[in-house]
């Protein structure tokens, strides 16, 4: 159970094409009764996901969302993401939390299905 | 004497103004109909239109009244589904147990076509009287 830093949720695409820029929200809540330095971290297939800050100065009871961002690649992939807060001392691993990305595909033809009349009306 | 319910307009009040596939919508010369379509589509953005026609199924599909609906369809990786509205005016051709059916054409591969909707509509024409008789007389 996370003491400070607790991943709320994850907002990322349900599916990318492959090359496209997924970017992934991480809501991080401050459920210290303190004011709290927090951070982000997440890898993708082994690869480190960058963000837009490395920490942020969060107030009890306040939650923040650290951006991320990366290129996706040529087959499905789980971001997993960690919370961290400052001891004073060292950053701590307080909580963790993933979301399943699929590797979406346009169809290149046309695909239609249950084209049908649903009702008619005297105009 | 109330006459309200023995004009056209009341006839057709009667009979309704909405219809579900299966079911029969009377129209008057000169009305709109118009259809609710749904599709549901993925695949590249494209144009295309929708063609509705309403008219009488034989061998062929004889159509008396049709209209052109341009419609447009996003890019998609999923199925997403589009509600379509076509107007079709009900010319001066009237008649009884009419069909329709409707395509989506103007699009890359085949034509894409709903099911033949069979006896959907009547269309009344001009107002008509028969049997006009002297039922009884009486001194007044």
């Amino acid at each position: 159970m996370p003491v400070a830093a607790d991943i709320i949720k994850i907002d990322a695409p349900l599916s990318a094409q492959a090359g496209d820029q997924v970017i992934v929200d991480v809501s991080v809540k401050n459920i210290s009764g303190y004011e709290q330095y927090l951070s982000v971290t997440a890898i993708y297939d082994s690869a480190l996901i960058p963000f837009q800050f490395d920490y942020l100065l969060v107030a009890p009871g306040e939650t923040v969302i650290f951006r991320g961002w990366f290129t996706m690649p040529n087959k499905k992939v789980r971001a997993t993401a960690g919370s961290w807060y400052w001891t004073g001392t060292e950053w701590y691993l307080d909580d963790t939390m993933y979301i399943d990305i699929a590797l979406g595909v346009i169809p290149s033809e046309p695909q239609f299905r249950g084209f049908a009349v649903k009702e008619y009306t005297r105009g | 004497m109330n006459l309200r319910n023995y004009t056209i307009e009341g006839v057709i009040e009667e009979v309704g103004v909405a219809a579900l596939p299966g079911e029969k919508l009377t129209v008057l010369v000169g009305d709109t109909v118009r259809v609710r379509l749904s599709v549901d589509y993925s695949g590249p953005a494209i144009d295309g239109a929708v063609w509705m026609a309403i008219g009488q199924k034989d061998t062929w599909f004889n159509e008396f009244f049709a209209s052109r609906t341009p419609v447009h369809f996003n890019a998609s990786i999923d199925l997403v589904t589009y509600e379509i509205v076509a107007d079709v005016v009900i010319g001066d051709r009237p008649g009884a147990n009419y069909d329709m059916y409707a395509k989506i054409m103007e699009i890359p591969g085949p034509d894409i076509f709903t099911p033949n909707y069979l006896n959907a509509i009547d269309v009344i024409g001009i107002a008509e009287f028969r049997n006009f008789t002297i039922d009884r007389y009486e001194k007044v």
